[in-house]
């Protein structure tokens, strides 16, 4: 846990222009995310979760625009993903950083089996390897010849067309099979049960968990740096839901990946996040590592939040009023309306989003920054 | 695989049933008709035609009886081949079953042509206005497609005819000029197909060597001498009879597969795997072809097939209007002229198309989306 | 004494989310151009079959024959004339004026279009609602009837049905009897009333069953042969209906709030006409919106294979029917163009109108179904 960058997301702003209006989803939105750590995205819904998610690959869908700040991707040098071209944004997506979302059978193709679909991220983002792989054991086996030559001479050229025929083509050439034995022990690695079978199932045949699995195992296929899980376990049973949390932790653990763990449930967040980043109406309003948080609240959006968890012989209590509209949003802070300690200036300027105590930020007027 | 066997036998049976259910309907209505019209379901040649015969049959095939044993009794006599005797099929008449033989070929044709045009030119244009949504292909398809959808189909045959008339000074009615047609009615010439345009090329391919007749027209239109070159030129003849029609029938059923391809390709590209396939790192045609449009295919197979079965159970209409010798037009004149085993014959045939159609569509339904595996 | 004025403000708190619904969907109306295009044709055309009394009155008895010229028909007795003075639009053969026939066959597609759709919406949606809903064997039942009509080439049925119905023809009570009550007693077991109607219903069904052998009595009725033409198409187009109702009734079938309101006691009928039908019509009428653009369509060609409305009534179809063989030869083409080209253009329009209103329809309702 180491405090190295992966990736920055600073000042983000993102507008969605609609038959109602504009929406602000998005009004500076600033994360860093750290090697080898869990950090959990935290916020009721609609908070604009997703649309940080999906902005850190680009992927915000029409009529969404992404209008301001930048996203850094450090191991890359700290280049500005949103100023990066078609080419380069898809050589990162799958690869340095993969994205795994919240109903998995809806997110899988129905109409190819799993095998299919994990090796098709192979094969874009690995090909070069696993030609040589290929030629190599050709080799190996004496058998060297025509096959393995034309796997070497692929692998140096990648981008050729013959290299895409041949990787879409041909089903039963020893490079396939390679392939095949990859997505298997990928399968393997996220503790699917029976993988050669599961590898030939389609998606509507899946469980649940089983499902996450895939879409896990497709994910980190090309061994990403970072993973984006965006409420991979809201629709599932607990039970598999605590597997699949075991399973996030052990890719933490073994891998050193960074994941961005977005979730509303803040059991989920205790369970398994480091830090924990808490949005509100399109601002993250406090940053702060896990215990921190629930040991000492700063920001008083995240104090209801905290205090709004029903617990057996307490009174059930909830935030007064309901969430500002993004439509034309109202000035300085957006939940001033519901909060107990709102000062003039929160009416007026938004507060800054700024260290208040070690390696914790907050964006309130509370802790200075007026 | 036995699975897929069972489904097809279950199949089957299904093809039966509703198939005697058609015919059920269809001979219902015809029993409001007196007994002498409906004779001729059971006439084989024109021998008994003749009017003493007449009374004969109807004692023999008790044609006074209650519904249900006229109807098994006609169901005996289809399985025995003889499906009745059709009086609007042409000159004198000929057996049904001789009308449908000689008069497919002519519908067959046309659907030849009209088919592929309109599944794979309607899907690559359907797709391309979902991609390229509110641009120009889009919104000119937009436009085609209502517009074709609301031209009554024999208002475009007329009109188109009309202007080949005027612009050409050449009409286009019927499926040969007349020179051709004598020419191909020669002894001479080969029948192969029954298909004049395939057949024109056979000939001119295979069967030079036989001894032929030199042809002179009727009205002394002129002859034409037998050689490869004419033979060839029988096919381009029948060709360019056979574009407008293929014309009308595109414009109009391509409107429809526009349509419904579009809509499904949107509704396909808006799903969640395509948010998946994009953040895999694919590039945007992948994403387009390989995942949305493999989806999007789905409605629009089944849409395919039904059409198909449509154009090929007869073009009833398109037929009368360029006076095409196919099913359609028999069925047109024989609804005119009373004309009942011709409409039995007919019904059967469209349903039979109509009900292999839906199997054809299942089965390649169940190839396609792994959702539906024959349960 | 019942509190009018706060029943009345109940009414309007209640209707205002539906209120703001169609407010919604005319919004999203008028912003689409082609909407808009479709909604204009399909007026004018109803003005002009309001107004058709005014803009080309009748001379005759029955204003749906189509006033012939006999001054000319003295000259000229079959040969259509292009337009001139008296002929607005020319004439047809037997000198029919083309002017009138366009005025009145609007009228006569309003009717086929509107009489034609209304009939086999409401026999789709009662087959429909019953498959569905009932499920099991009255399903199985139902659809393999519905597969059957499908099945059926439908023109050919017309054209069949139309030859085989005579002018006047004697309806077989027993078998109408028959028809009724294996409707009603479908009905019935839907509404659930108590058992002594359902034996009623039943030994009466017996009856007609029996009778069909027997065919005691007749009806008398007639028909004209549009109307023959009318009762085919409707005959093969509802089960159009039927399959989009119960699929869509399968859909909803086992959503919470009919589980909810067959937990608090409500009788089939009751569900059905409060929560089933306004979440499922809509489909339904896109469906029929588009569908009398292509049944005047189909009447239309249905009167130009000669099967359809008599010589000399006011219907397009019939009219570009009239004339066909006056333009087989290339000289006649231009001298006649009129009389194809212009009833064409109405029956185009016609069309076209309401298929831009469904099309319409199909767009603004669609986000209202998701965001069901």
């Amino acid at each position: 846990m180491s405090g190295k960058n992966v990736v920055e997301v600073q000042n983000l702003s993102v507008k969605f222009y609609t038959y109602a209006g504009v929406v602000e989803a998005l009004d500076g939105v600033n994360i860093a995310i750290r090697e080898g750590e869990i950090l959990g995205l935290v916020g009721e819904t609609g908070c604009g979760k997703s649309v940080t998610s999906l902005s850190i690959l680009m992927l915000v869908p029409p009529p969404g625009k992404i209008e301001g700040g930048n996203i850094r991707l450090d191991t890359r040098g700290g280049v500005d993903i949103l100023a990066m071209d078609d080419a380069s944004l898809r050589s990162i997506r799958g690869k340095d950083i993969a994205m795994i979302f919240q109903e998995p059978r809806a997110y899988l193709n129905p109409v190819y089996d799993v095998d299919d679909q994990i090796s098709e991220i192979i094969l874009v983002h690995r090909l070069p390897e696993f030609l040589n792989k290929a030629a190599q054991t050709l080799e190996t086996k004496k058998r060297r010849g025509f096959e393995s030559n034309v796997y070497r001479r692929l692998a140096k050229n990648p981008g050729s067309w013959a290299a895409r025929f041949i990787s879409r083509f041909s089903r039963k050439r020893q490079f396939q099979k390679e392939v095949k034995e990859e997505v298997v022990r990928i399968l393997k690695s996220v503790e699917i049960p029976d993988p050669e079978r599961v590898a030939r199932m389609y998606p509507h045949e899946l469980s649940g968990g089983m499902a996450q699995r895939a879409v896990i195992a497709m994910a980190l296929a090309c061994n990403p740096t970072m993973l984006i899980a965006d409420e991979p376990t809201t629709n599932l049973d607990v039970t598999v839901q605590a597997q699949i949390l075991n399973l996030v932790k052990l890719l933490r653990d073994n891998l050193k990946s960074a994941i961005l763990y977005i979730t509303h449930d803040l059991g989920v967040v205790a369970q398994v996040c480091d830090r924990v980043a808490v949005m509100y109406a399109g601002n993250v309003v406090e940053t702060a590592d896990v215990f921190e948080l629930f040991d000492s609240p700063l920001h008083p959006y995240t104090r209801a939040l905290l205090e709004s968890i029903p617990r057996p012989g307490k009174a059930f209590k909830s935030i007064p009023g309901l969430v500002p509209s993004l439509i034309d949003p109202i000035s300085g802070c957006r939940f001033r309306d519901r909060c107990q300690y709102a000062m003039e200036i929160c009416r007026k300027v938004k507060p800054p989003f700024d260290q208040a105590k070690k390696d914790h930020f907050v964006a309130c007027y509370l802790y200075g920054g007026s | 695989m036995t699975s897929l066997v069972t489904y097809i036998i279950r199949r089957m049976m299904l093809l039966v049933f509703v198939l005697l259910g058609v015919t059920a309907l269809v001979f219902a209505i015809t029993m409001m008709f007196p007994p002498d019209v409906r004779a001729y379901m059971y006439i084989r040649n024109a021998e008994q035609t003749r009017p003493g015969v007449m009374t004969g049959l109807i004692e023999k095939y008790g044609l006074n009886d209650p519904f249900y044993l006229q109807y098994g009794r006609w169901l005996s006599q289809v399985f025995e081949g003889n499906l009745g005797w059709s009086h609007a099929a042409g000159v004198g008449g000929m057996p049904v079953t001789e009308a449908i033989r000689t008069k497919w070929p002519y519908t067959f044709e046309i659907v030849l042509f009209a088919a592929p045009l309109i599944i794979f030119v309607g899907i690559y244009i359907g797709v391309q206005a979902a991609i390229h949504r509110n641009g120009v292909i889009d919104q000119i398809s937009r436009v085609i497609s209502i517009v074709g959808w609301s031209l009554p189909s024999f208002w475009v045959g007329m009109l188109l005819l009309a202007t080949v008339n005027a612009s050409f000074h050449v009409s286009l009615t019927g499926p040969l000029t007349q020179g051709s047609i004598n020419y191909v009615t020669s002894s001479g010439f080969v029948r192969a197909t029954g298909v004049d345009i395939f057949d024109g090329v056979l000939n001119a391919a295979f069967f030079q060597g036989r001894a032929r007749d030199i042809v002179v027209g009727a009205n002394n239109t002129g002859g034409m001498a037998i050689s490869w070159i004419s033979d060839l030129g029988v096919s381009v003849d029948a060709l360019s009879h056979v574009i407008l029609p293929v014309i009308v029938i595109v414009v109009i059923d391509m409107a429809l597969l526009i349509r419904v391809m579009r809509s499904s390709m949107l509704e396909a590209l808006g799903k969640p795997y395509i948010i998946t396939a994009k953040a895999k790192g694919l590039k945007k045609n992948v994403v387009i072809y390989k995942h949305a449009r493999r989806n999007a295919l789905i409605p629009v197979a089944t849409l395919s097939g039904m059409l198909v079965a449509g154009l090929l159970g007869g073009l009833v209409i398109t037929e009368t209007v360029f006076s095409m010798p196919g099913l359609g037009n028999w069925a047109a004149a024989s609804a005119v002229q009373v004309d009942i085993p011709a409409v039995l014959g007919y019904a059967i045939l469209s349903a039979l198309m109509f009900v292999i159609a839906n199997l054809v569509v299942d089965i390649l339904y169940a190839y396609i989306d792994p959702r539906i595996r024959l349960d | 004494m019942v509190d009018m004025k706060g029943r009345w403000q109940e009414f309007k708190v209640s209707m205002r989310p539906r209120l703001k619904e169609y407010a919604f969907m005319l919004r999203r109306m008028r912003q689409s151009p082609l909407a808009m295009v479709g909604l204009v044709i399909v007026l004018v055309f109803a003005a002009i079959a309001v107004l058709a009394p005014v803009l080309a009155p009748p001379q005759g008895s029955d204003p749906f024959m189509i006033p012939k010229d006999t001054s000319l028909a003295n000259v000229r007795p079959v040969e259509p004339i292009p337009p001139t003075t008296n002929h607005v639009f020319g004439t047809v053969e037997l000198q029919y004026d083309l002017y009138y026939g366009c005025i009145w066959g609007t009228i006569t597609a309003f009717r086929i279009g509107l009489l034609v759709v209304g009939v086999s919406l409401m026999i789709g949606l009662l087959v429909g609602t019953l498959a569905g809903f009932y499920g099991g064997l009255l399903d199985e039942i139902l659809m393999r009837f519905t597969d059957i009509i499908i099945a059926f080439p439908g023109l050919i049925l017309a054209m069949a049905f139309v030859i085989a119905f005579p002018q006047a023809i004697q309806i077989n009570l027993s078998f109408m009897l028959l028809v009724v009550f294996v409707l009603a007693s479908f009905g019935i077991i839907a509404f659930r009333p108590n058992k002594k109607l359902l034996l009623i219903v039943q030994v009466l069904l017996a009856f007609s069953l029996l009778s069909i052998f027997y065919s005691p009595v007749s009806l008398g009725l007639s028909l004209s042969k549009l109307d023959k033409v009318m009762v085919a198409i409707t005959l093969v187009g509802w089960p159009g209906y039927t399959r989009v109702i119960r699929g869509e009734i399968l859909r909803v079938k086992n959503e919470d709030y009919v589980e909810a309101s067959r937990a608090s006691g409500s009788s089939d009928s009751g569900i059905i006409l409060r929560h089933i039908w306004p979440n499922t019509i809509y489909p339904i009428l896109i469906v029929a919106t588009l569908d009398i653009g292509s049944i005047v369509l189909s009447a239309a060609a249905l009167s130009f294979i000669g099967i359809g409305a008599p010589q000399g009534f006011a219907d397009w179809g019939q009219i570009i029917q009239s004339c066909r063989n006056w333009l087989v030869t290339p000289g006649q083409i231009f001298a006649h163009y009129h009389t194809f080209v212009i009833p064409g253009l109405f029956i185009s329009f016609f069309v076209m109108g309401w298929n831009l209103l469904g099309d319409a329809l199909r767009d603004i309702l669609d986000p209202i179904i998701r965001r069901k």
